[in-house]
This record gives structure tokens, C-alpha cells and sequence, in this order.
């Protein structure tokens, strides 16, 4: 085993931008358990051959640039209809509208899920914690798996909407 | 349109051709939903960093991944395997799933034939037994399927479904009978009211929701009706096209089956569904009526059973509840044996009782005693 190259900027850049990278993944519809695979490949990458990068191109921008290749590479893949998922990922790219949440949102989240009602909380913590599908968790409260899908997107539109006020009163 | 949305936040890269195009039109038709869906993604992204142990410290990953490039290697081809297996793995269910679904398309085919011949000298099903019944405005005895019938006179028509299940539906209702393979019918409820006996397969369709027994030797029986709820009455007037629903299940149970969601109603629960023109279902509302048998005055709740001789639920109040007595505020202890009551449950049908009202006034009744049931 080799030891690793000292590269304070490397570290840097990683330090600095893997929070907000990895939700960009995620945001253009990778699936949540390759969302780290992407990331990696994309850092690499520019470990690689940093000096790739153009002269006067921001290195967050260029990380966006690659991690978008990156995903699509993903999806041509890991899908069939990956022309179409593509497609989506361009539509859903954040550059072209709003920012991923910011890094103090992972303190607000925890402020916000403390908030939830019990059952809400352990439902997420079973899923997102304990790593329970949500197939399992609808069979075990009898329900159809499209209803907890949906329970799962209003428990994440509240958890965004206090995360948003949180942030706000900070 | 969320709905077309589904699969996406479920099993993305095991859409079909068909999924696919349809949350892509969804998408492009409306920024709103891709704003939508862009942060409900961002959010699954963010809980699962927050609470997954091993996402927590993802520049020691990297920094790992750099050090050792042949690990790295060898985990990228156990990762690929693992992708390459997960793949496999869904396409042999999607094969074994047509295969299967062809199999039971033939076996339910074969027992339906069969079903149809032993029934079909049975002549009950859509037989008018009692009452008055029009189709196309000429009075019938015997229904014909997939005919809207109406219900004239001035009392009750009590129909035949076939398998001793039956229906009695009030003056003016409009409805009309489907078949099942069993030699059962459906009753398609289009407005009005009526009790129905429900045995089998049979089953009671109104609006988006259908209603089906649990297929025990008893029967279920279940009050239908569109309504107006005294709190939805107002919008009701405004907006034609908004309607209530309300199901009570007075024996048995029923299992109700609204957008892909469904649950069982129990002997003396009403579930009321409000609908659009859309077949939105707007809330829904569930608890029970019923009769108090007993009150058990415990610490700091009160238990009270409520039901009949046949059935019975118990139900704690806690005791500094404000309960409604003949729509005035009052304390849960002034609840008496022989009260008909009416309990309802919070919307996230936990047991918490939000309200219990009484229906009749007191008579000179038994005060609660202490464990007695």
C-alpha cells in the first residue's frame, strides 16, 4: 500500500465542495446509494490531471461540469431509458435555477427532525438510518408502496420548508 | 401530475418505456414540478448524509481511494458486479413476473369458466326482490348488466347481487350492476344511498372507491351514501363537481380501496371520502358510532365499551378531555351506560380521541362505577 501524495489544495477542494457536489449529484436523479461512487469518480478525476483544467474556469465550476458528465455516464450505464433520465437531469440541474440547500442545513435539519412527531421521526430514521426500504416499511404499516413514497415526499417538503425557516432566523 | 412522478422517487432506473415518457413530459410541461422533484431528491440527499453513519466522512473516502488505487479497482469491479447482478436480478423478475401473470390470467380464466357454468342456473343476481326499478324509464324485475337502473316509488328497492349478497337502496338512488367472474355482481353507486349485504367477490364502486367484504362465512353489511357533510355542505354548494362519500359498516368488515390505498373498516366505523370531479380524494375522516355498554373510571382515563351484542370496541378517553353533550362542553364523566355516542379519531388514526359527542339526552341513567363492564 502506498502512501497517500500530500496535496493540501487537493484536500482543500475536497474539504471545501463535497457537500455541495454531492447534492448536485443527487439533484439530477442518481439514486441515493451511487450518489457517493459519482462524487468519487469525479475527484479523482481531478486529482488526475488537474492541470486539465482550463486557465480562469472557476474549480467549482468545472466540478459541476464533470459531476454532470459523471452522472449522465451514470445513467447511460445503469438504465435503459437512460436517453430520457438524461434528459431529466438536464431539466433538473440546479445551474440553470435554484442552489442545492447550503452547508448549515445539516444543523438545521437536526433542529427540524427534533421537531417532528415521534412516529414521523422513526419512519425517517428507519429508512435513512437503519437502512429499511420503503417497501418494508409500507408492508409494515399497510400500506401500498406509492402511498409511502408519498408519505416520504411531505415528510421531506415539511423537513425543507423548517429547514428553510431555521436558516432564515439564523 | 406528482403522481407521474412516483416511479422516479422510487425505482428510477428500473422505469419502462412508458414511466419514462411521462414524468420526462411532466418535467418538461412544468418548472414548478421540476423544482419539485429537484429538492425532494436534494433532501433524500441531505437526511441520508445526516443520518447514515457511513457517508459521514467523505474526504477520508477520497483520500483512501487516492492511496490506494488498486483497492479502489477492485472495489469499483465489486461495485460493477454487484450493479451487473441487481440488473440481472430485475430482469429475471420482469420475466418471471409476465410469466407468472400469464399463468394467472389462465388459471383465473379457467376458474371463471367454471365458476360461470355452476352459477348460471342460479337466477338471483339482479333480480329486483323488492321495490321499484327503472331501466331506460321501464319498470324490470331482472336488472341487465352494465345498465344504469334508478330507483322509483316511494320505498326501497332490495336488489340481488347473486352469492346471498344484496342490496337495498333508498328512493331516487341510480346505480348499475357489473359482473365478476364468480357469477358475482358489483354495484356501481352513481348517487343516492343504500345498505348493502356484501358475500365473495362482491363489491360496492362509487366514485374512485370500491368497497369489497372480507370474504368470511358472514356477511358485511355497509351503509353507502353521497352526502354532504355539515362541514364541507357550504363548498359543496359553490362547487357541483365536489362530493362526499360515506361508508359505515354497521356488521363484518369491509376493506375500502381509494387511489391505491386501502383499509379495513370495522362494525361501527364510518369513513367519509371527499371527491372532486378529478376523483381527488380531499380528506378523509374515520371513528365510530355506537352505544355505550360499560365505563371503567380508571386513574386518569376512562374506558368505555362501545358496540352491541355483537360487536364490541373499547375506547379510552382520557379524562381531561373536553367531550360534547348535546352539543355542549362538558366532562368525559358525565358519559353513561346506554349513551349513543360518536368517537372520533385524529387524522393520523393513531388511537387519540379528539372528540367524543352524545347524540341522545340523558335519561335518568347509572352514573359510571368503578371497573364496571
Amino acid at each position: 500500500m502506498t502512501a497517500p501524495e500530500e496535496d493540501p489544495w487537493f484536500e482543500q477542494v475536497v474539504r471545501e465542495t463535497h457537500y455541495r457536489l454531492r447534492l448536485t449529484i443527487a439533484g439530477m436523479g442518481v439514486p441515493i446509494a451511487d450518489v457517493d461512487d459519482v462524487a468519487q469518480e469525479v475527484y479523482l478525476d481531478l486529482s488526475r490531471g488537474r492541470e486539465r483544467i482550463p486557465p480562469g474556469v472557476d474549480i467549482a465550476q468545472w466540478l459541476h461540469g464533470m459531476a454532470r458528465n459523471c452522472s449522465y455516464e451514470y445513467f447511460r450505464r445503469h438504465s435503459r431509458q437512460h436517453r430520457r433520465l438524461v434528459a431529466m437531469a438536464e431539466l433538473l440541474d440546479w445551474s440553470h435555477s435554484e442552489e442545492p440547500p447550503s452547508v448549515p442545513s445539516v444543523d438545521a435539519l437536526n433542529q427540524c427532525l427534533e421537531r417532528l412527531r415521534p412516529e414521523q421521526r422513526e419512519l425517517l430514521e428507519a429508512h435513512y438510518r437503519h437502512g429499511r426500504s420503503i417497501a418494508e416499511l409500507a408492508q409494515e404499516h399497510q400500506r401500498m408502496a406509492t402511498a409511502m413514497h408519498m408519505v416520504f415526499a411531505r415528510l421531506r417538503e415539511i423537513l425543507k420548508r423548517c429547514i428553510q425557516t431555521t436558516v432564515e432566523a439564523t | 401530475m406528482k403522481e407521474d412522478l412516483q416511479a422516479l422517487l422510487g425505482r428510477r432506473l428500473e422505469l419502462d418505456e412508458a414511466e419514462a415518457a411521462r414524468a420526462l413530459a411532466a418535467l418538461q410541461g412544468s418548472p414548478e414540478l421540476c423544482q419539485w422533484l429537484r429538492s425532494q431528491y436534494h433532501m433524500d440527499a441531505l437526511l441520508t448524509m445526516a443520518l447514515r453513519a457511513d457517508q459521514v466522512d467523505f474526504p477520508n473516502r477520497i483520500r483512501a481511494a487516492r492511496a490506494n488505487p488498486a483497492t479502489e479497482d477492485f472495489l469499483g469491479r465489486l461495485r460493477k458486479a454487484r450493479s451487473q447482478r441487481r440488473q440481472l436480478q430485475a430482469r429475471m423478475r420482469h420475466r418471471q413476473g409476465i410469466v407468472a401473470a400469464l399463468a394467472g390470467v389462465l388459471i383465473v380464466g379457467l376458474c371463471g369458466a367454471l365458476a360461470w357454468a355452476s352459477l348460471r342456473p342460479d337466477a338471483g343476481p339482479g333480480q329486483v326482490l323488492v321495490g321499484q326499478v327503472q331501466v331506460n324509464r321501464l319498470e324490470v324485475r331482472q336488472i341487465p348488466l352494465d345498465q344504469d337502473f334508478t330507483v322509483t316509488g316511494s320505498r326501497p328497492a332490495v336488489i340481488s347481487f347473486g352469492h346471498d349478497s344484496q342490496a337495498e337502496l333508498a328512493p331516487s338512488s341510480q346505480a348499475s350492476l357489473h359482473a365478476n367472474t364468480d357469477g358475482s355482481r358489483n354495484c356501481e353507486l352513481d348517487t343516492g344511498s343504500g345498505t348493502f349485504s356484501l358475500h365473495g367477490a362482491s363489491r360496492i364502486n362509487a366514485g374512485t372507491a370500491s368497497v369489497s367484504g372480507d370474504n368470511a362465512q358472514a356477511a358485511t353489511q355497509v351503509l353507502a351514501q353521497w352526502s354532504a357533510t355539515p362541514r364541507r355542505a357550504p363548498l359543496m354548494a359553490e362547487n357541483p363537481a365536489l362530493r362526499s362519500l360515506e361508508f359505515s359498516v354497521t356488521s363484518g368488515k369491509a376493506q375500502i380501496t381509494c387511489q391505491q390505498q386501502s383499509q379495513v373498516l370495522h362494525a361501527h366505523e364510518t369513513l367519509i371520502l371527499e371527491m372532486t370531479a378529478k376523483h381527488t380524494v380531499a380528506t378523509s375522516h374515520r371513528g365510530f358510532k355506537g352505544t355505550v355498554w360499560a365505563v371503567a373510571n380508571q386513574v386518569a382515563d376512562l374506558a368505555l365499551a362501545v358496540g352491541d351484542a355483537r360487536s364490541q370496541r373499547t375506547c379510552i378517553i382520557p379524562k381531561d378531555l373536553v367531550v360534547q353533550i348535546d352539543g355542549q362542553q362538558a366532562d368525559p364523566l358525565d358519559i353513561r351506560r346506554g349513551d349513543a355516542i360518536e368517537v372520533q379519531f385524529a387524522p393520523n388514526r393513531t388511537d387519540l380521541v379528539v372528540a367524543a359527542r352524545v347524540t341522545t339526552s340523558h335519561g335518568p341513567g347509572d352514573r359510571p362505577e368503578d371497573g364496571s363492564r
